[in-house]
């Protein structure tokens, strides 16, 4: 490919979001603004119990119930009644074991998690339906259920999948050197037991679905709330036994996902489409806040038995851990999870030996799958309370004992030598670390507040505490994504791809990357994306992989047709390829600006209505590329902490907050700075504020914003952001994800800053999340 | 989270609106901010058959000073009126500071003062308040009107003494003691939330400083707000001195029976209601 | 949900006794029951409305049954109630000490908790119980007068 001039990038530009206009003005579509005539609406009845036998539904008096159209349990399904599709199947770990078992559209003989779909009800408003579900009678034989993690593998446990002899999902073993002989001479070694519990996504929108079957025009449409509109399209052509050609799936604006919106297959999403085909009328459910505590995704859950065996400089001579991971009540998204745990603990530290075991068990609770950061926070908050039990032993500060274990910047790409969850080699391709550690050490005042600004809070009877934590993220993994760019004859250019978007400014990062090569302005390109009638491949936006994945799909697209302007700018204006020059909407003669034409203009010669098109060309102004990394890219970034502790009321106030973030080229600093404020965010609602709280019975205490609680704007501080670059050897672009970095090492902070600031009158903190009450547990015994 | 079917009658008068309470019975509720009503209909955990709107009803809106010297606040009065009241501030600041605490502003557009009482939520900021005021509730009913005051208006869990077909129709502040000063002291999880504990407390001092009268009422603690009577009558005749700042705190605290919830076992509760009395006392100190 | 209390009844500790074992005064210790009937195979069947506060359409088909019967010291309840907003089953353990004229009832009731009413009425959970078992005793109580 030759390159002409100087080839324009908007990268680093702060570009004013291209989706903030519409989003703020209503103008934008959601999946509940979808409306259609004859539209029906649906509810379902959800299973009061965590565990039993369903012997028996009546259906009959809701079937009665005037403004009722149809009502449906699962014998009603006939042969589309099957188990959900296994999302993500194990890599290929030498030591596993693993079975599967996956959601149904409706419980059929048991039920195996409070709230799981029994039965559909398909009538005139969400109010008479959920009137009906009021009328319908279901029999259900308890189970004693299994309620925690634990317990699953309790002698005498109830087997939640009779098919197993355990509820037991997964053995997986992975190891890299011998971390027993490694332990053996250490000068020490720590042991403890972590634990960290669950928690929700809770986007601001809930999940919802609209599915229209035009029986004359062969289509179906699903507007969808997902993460992959096309794997859903796909998944659901199979199912329905339509050609793919025949299923539209919309994703239109989302407004946020946070993870479960990737889950694929719920019993929601696989059962309006079929509704629509039976009935022959569009058919809409929305989920409401309190059933999206039962029917959506959630995670977090894990229990860790880790040592660390370091010499006496605190160096790691080894790491060796054995956790139980809960996937709740099925196991779609098999060993992502636990595997983002594994690898993820061993951080931006060089670790020689290595042991690293897990059991993935079912519980009776909702079904497990990522929630942003999907098990990299259960590893960095291992990894970093085992350093910080070590630092405190041996004497050493905290952010020393980082220092001394991290990988050299010339130790790259670095071999762990275990796999990673995209199936390939945990290999980290680039970083470096000490840089970010001293910027965020410089930037909070660590010396200064040691020497200084402590003693004069204790002069003022104050508890304030400090602390500083790293970690690497995987992200841009695998397997493609691809992008169509376009110029259109008005000079607009349009960028069409397959990924979908959460919410996090697709639309204007995507831009930009085009914007740059084509001399145009992000606010010049349109990005069209979330429908399957547009852009036939891809998967979708999770694991901080859009960006990295699409944006140089987009990139290279744009470079294409950056090739096509000139040529048919060449032959248009009668120069060579090297005299020309793109800028602000034009092709012009370099030194000769008169001799110039616009983009639009060209875009209509390139698809003439007479005369010929040369063999071997294409028409109009347009490229398709498709990017597909080796594997993922290691982010990385340090997070530090002033926190304050009112010891009698055990609250908290968040003094400062510092984030120094490697995420390689930024395209726009304004974005990036986004998702890191809403990712501390989340990481401080999983820190002390929010807590799926299940009792023995495995009954769910708090499926309302009452009781499960969000941090709000004034639980949050203000950030201060800083960048560190180690540009990806991985992709054109140097790109690394950023999407979930924010939330990865909040917990860990919090453990060390607290500890910190009551120092041993709160003992060690090895469990996440923390509260007021177990504060004050912790302070004053029980 | 639809609420079930129900009526709807929107009265014109308070006669009117007793009238339809009497018809209603049993499956008759009324409507007032709807602040806690309306989530609790569209979890259908209530399933009222008549919802009586008093949105109407002018008569019952409004803040004045009364002969005595006392304010007199109609039911319907909004918490955002009360909030901005100059009147409020002027001879009842304990009632101005609690509203920032009540919900979030958005609620308190909407939300109204005899139905924050009336609801009784045991976490409910006003009911202390009142009690530490020593207010007045008026009441009417088919049989005609009648005063309660507050020390007999709450007898139980979400319980007020208010008749089946009795309405609040406005409450009564007495004039509060020259000289007196008063605090609102509380504890949530974030800002607006439910309390994990809160206590209001007004003393009156007599001419030597020394306390004349105390009333100190806690909330989020029990059935429904709570006066720690032992604190109170152990502070009579005292000055607020470290000590017995402490007394009455722990005294205050001893007494309660807290209960048992996700956010607060009944110790953490019991150890926040000593901490925010003291330090709700050691504001109130001369 | 655990709930551990004591009751004093004005009565003796026979009649406070052999009075909970017949439906009508068993009925008056769960506040809201409409209906309570003994079946032939000694159970309790009924239905039960429990109206507290914000919740008044909590309506559950009820049943109970006396076990480990000691006349007459002491009992154990085992309930179940289920209903369209969740469901409570669990048992109570009852000892009665004889105070002469009066009876000491101490209660231990271990109650799961199903459904909505503990997916968002948890916060009041515990007081209504407490509530609700004082209310009751204090109705059979007066009744036993």
């Amino acid at each position: 490919m030759t390159t002409t001039g100087t080839i324009g990038s908007l990268i680093g530009e702060s570009a004013p979001r291209n989706e903030d206009h519409r989003l703020l003005t209503g103008d934008a579509l959601f999946v509940d603004d979808v409306h259609l005539d004859g539209m029906l609406h649906v509810a379902f009845v959800r299973s009061d119990y965590a565990h039993g036998y369903l012997r028996h539904v009546d259906l009959s008096e809701a079937r009665a119930h005037l403004g009722v159209i149809a009502v449906y349990a699962a014998d009603d399904l006939g042969d589309y009644w099957a188990p959900g599709p296994l999302l993500v199947p194990p890599p290929p770990i030498e030591r596993c074991e693993f079975r599967s078992a996956t959601q149904v559209p409706l419980a059929k003989d048991k039920v195996r998690h409070v709230g799981e779909a029994i039965v559909m009800i398909v009538a005139e408003s969400r109010y008479v339906a959920e009137d009906a579900a009021a009328l319908v009678e279901v029999h259900i034989d308890p189970l004693p259920p299994v309620a925690t993690t634990e317990g699953a593998l309790a002698d005498g446990a109830a087997r939640i999948h009779e098919q197993f002899d355990s509820n037991e999902a997964a053995h997986v073993v992975q190891e890299k050197g011998d971390y027993e002989a490694a332990a053996a001479g250490a000068a020490h070694r720590i042991r403890r037991r972590f634990k960290m519990d669950r928690g929700a996504s809770a986007p601001m929108e809930n999940r919802g679905i609209v599915a229209n079957w035009d029986e004359q025009g062969g289509e179906l449409t699903v507007w969808d709330t997902t993460q992959a509109p096309i794997p859903i399209r796909n998944g659901l052509a199979r199912m329905l036994g339509l050609p793919e050609r025949q299923v539209r799936v919309i994703a239109p604006f989302i407004g946020g996902g946070f993870g479960p919106k990737i889950m694929m297959f719920y019993p929601e999403e696989v059962l309006l489409p079929w509704a629509a085909m039976q009935l022959k009328r569009p058919v809409k459910w929305i989920e409401d806040r309190q059933e999206s505590f039962f029917a959506t995704t959630q995670e977090r859950e894990q229990i860790h038995d880790a040592e660390l065996a370091v010499d006496a400089e605190g160096r790691i001579l080894g790491v060796s851990d054995s956790f139980l991971c809960d996937t709740g009540a099925y196991n779609p998204y098999g060993l992502t999870i636990p595997i983002n745990s594994q690898c993820t603990l061993l951080g931006p530290y060089a670790v020689p030996n290595y042991w690293s075991e897990f059991r993935l068990v079912f519980t009776n609770k909702p079904t497990v799958t990522p929630v942003r950061g999907a098990g990299r926070q259960h590893g960095v908050f291992v990894m970093e309370r085992l350093l910080d039990l070590a630092a405190s032993e041996l004497g050493i500060d905290r952010a020393e004992i980082r220092r001394r274990n991290y990988l050299p910047p010339d130790a790259f790409p670095h071999d762990h030598e275990i796999l990673y969850q995209d199936f390939a080699p945990l290999v980290y391709d680039s970083g470096n670390y000490e840089p970010a550690l001293d910027k965020a050490l410089e930037m909070i005042g660590w010396d200064q507040f040691k020497s200084e600004l402590r003693p004069a809070y204790e002069a003022e009877g104050r508890s304030v505490g400090i602390g500083i934590v790293s970690y690497v993220e995987g992200t841009g993994v695998g397997p493609y994504e691809g992008a169509r760019v376009t110029i259109q004859t008005d000079g607009r250019v349009c960028v069409t791809t397959g990924v979908g978007t959460q919410g996090q400014g697709h639309f204007t990062s995507f831009a930009q990357l085009v914007a740059g090569p084509l001399g145009v302005t992000a606010a010049d390109v349109d990005v069209i994306t979330g429908d399957t009638a547009k852009f036939n491949w891809g998967t979708g936006t999770f694991a901080s992989r859009g960006a990295v994945v699409a944006g140089n799909a987009c990139h290279a697209a744009a470079l294409a047709v950056r090739e096509k302007v000139l040529m048919t700018a060449a032959a248009a204006l009668g120069a060579d390829h090297e005299e020309l020059e793109i800028a602000d909407g034009s092709v012009h003669v370099r030194d000769a600006p008169d001799r110039a034409i616009s983009l639009g203009d060209l875009a209509s010669l390139a698809n003439p209505l007479r005369g010929a098109v040369k063999p071997g060309t294409e028409p109009g102004l347009e490229a398709t590329a498709y990017f597909g990394p080796e594997h993922g890219t290691t982010a990385s970034g340090v997070h530090a902490m002033v926190l304050e502790v009112d010891r009698e009321t055990a609250t908290l106030n968040i003094l400062r907050y510092v984030v120094v973030h490697d995420c390689g080229t930024v395209i726009n600093p304004m974005i990036v700075e986004g998702q890191i404020h809403g990712g501390v965010a989340h990481g401080i609602g999983n820190s002390f504020y929010e807590q799926l709280v299940f009792d023995e019975g495995a009954q769910l205490m708090n499926a309302s914003f009452m009781d499960y609680l969000l941090p709000t704007a004034t639980d949050v501080p203000h950030i201060e952001t800083a960048h560190v670059t180690t540009p990806s050897p991985l992709n054109p672009l140097g790109i690394k994800g950023v999407g979930e970095a924010g939330a990865i090492p909040v917990a860990a902070l919090f453990a060390q800053a607290l500890e910190d600031a009551l120092g041993s009158d709160v003992g060690e903190i090895l469990e996440m999340p923390l509260s007021p009450n177990l504060l004050f547990k912790l302070l004053h015994g029980d | 989270m639809k609420p079930a079917p129900f009526e709807y009658a929107r009265p014109g008068s308070v006669t009117e609106a007793i009238d339809a309470l009497s018809e209603g019975g049993f499956g008759a509720k009324l409507l007032a901010g709807g602040q806690s009503l309306i989530p609790a209909m569209n979890f259908r955990l209530a399933q009222p058959e008549l919802l009586i709107d008093l949105g109407n009803l002018d008569e019952l809106r409004g803040i004045r000073e009364c002969e005595h010297g006392g304010l007199m606040i109609g039911a319907m009065t909004t918490h955002r009126e009360v909030e901005r009241s100059e009147l409020v501030a002027r001879h009842t600041p304990l009632l101005a500071e609690v509203m920032p605490w009540i919900a979030h502003a958005q609620i308190r557009n909407r939300g109204t003062l005899g139905g924050s009482l009336a609801h009784a939520d045991p976490a409910a900021e006003l009911p202390s308040v009142m009690q530490v005021l020593s207010a007045v509730l008026h009441a009417r009913g088919p049989d005609g009107e009648r005063t309660i005051p507050v020390d007999d208006f709450y007898v139980g869990l979400f319980t007020t003494d208010l008749e089946p077909d009795e309405l609040l129709t406005a409450i009564e502040i007495p004039p509060i003691a020259a000289g007196s000063r008063c605090a609102f002291e509380e504890v949530a999880r974030r800002h607006g939330d439910f309390a994990l504990v809160g206590v209001a407390v007004i003393i009156e001092p007599d001419e030597d400083g020394a306390i004349k009268g105390a009333r100190i009422s806690l909330l989020s603690v029990g059935e429904g707000p709570v006066l720690a009577e032992r604190a109170m009558e152990g502070l009579v005749g005292r000055t607020l001195s470290d000590e017995a700042i402490r007394a009455a705190a722990r005294e205050a605290a001893e007494d309660l029976d807290p209960p048992d919830d996700i956010h607060a076992s009944p110790e953490f509760r019991r150890h926040l209601a000593e901490v925010l009395t003291a330090r709700a006392l050691q504001r109130v100190r001369v | 949900m655990l709930i551990e209390s004591e009751f004093l009844f004005s009565a003796s500790r026979e009649r406070v006794y052999e009075g909970l074992q017949s439906p009508e005064i068993l009925a008056k210790a769960l506040p809201g029951t409409e209906r309570l009937e003994l079946l032939e195979d000694g159970r309790y069947e009924g239905e039960m409305v429990v109206s507290v506060g914000p919740v008044t359409a909590a309506r559950f088909q009820v049943s109970v049954e006396l076990v480990d019967l000691v006349e007459p010291e002491s009992f154990t309840m085992i309930v179940g109630g289920k209903g369209k907003l969740g469901f409570v089953e669990g048992r109570a353990d009852i000892r009665l000490e004889d105070r002469g004229d009066e009876c000491l009832m101490i209660y231990r009731a271990d109650l799961g908790i199903g459904g909505r009413v503990a997916s968002v009425g948890q916060r009041l959970l515990d007081s209504v119980g407490k509530a609700m078992s004082q209310r009751g005793l204090k109705a059979v109580n007066k009744m036993l007068q």
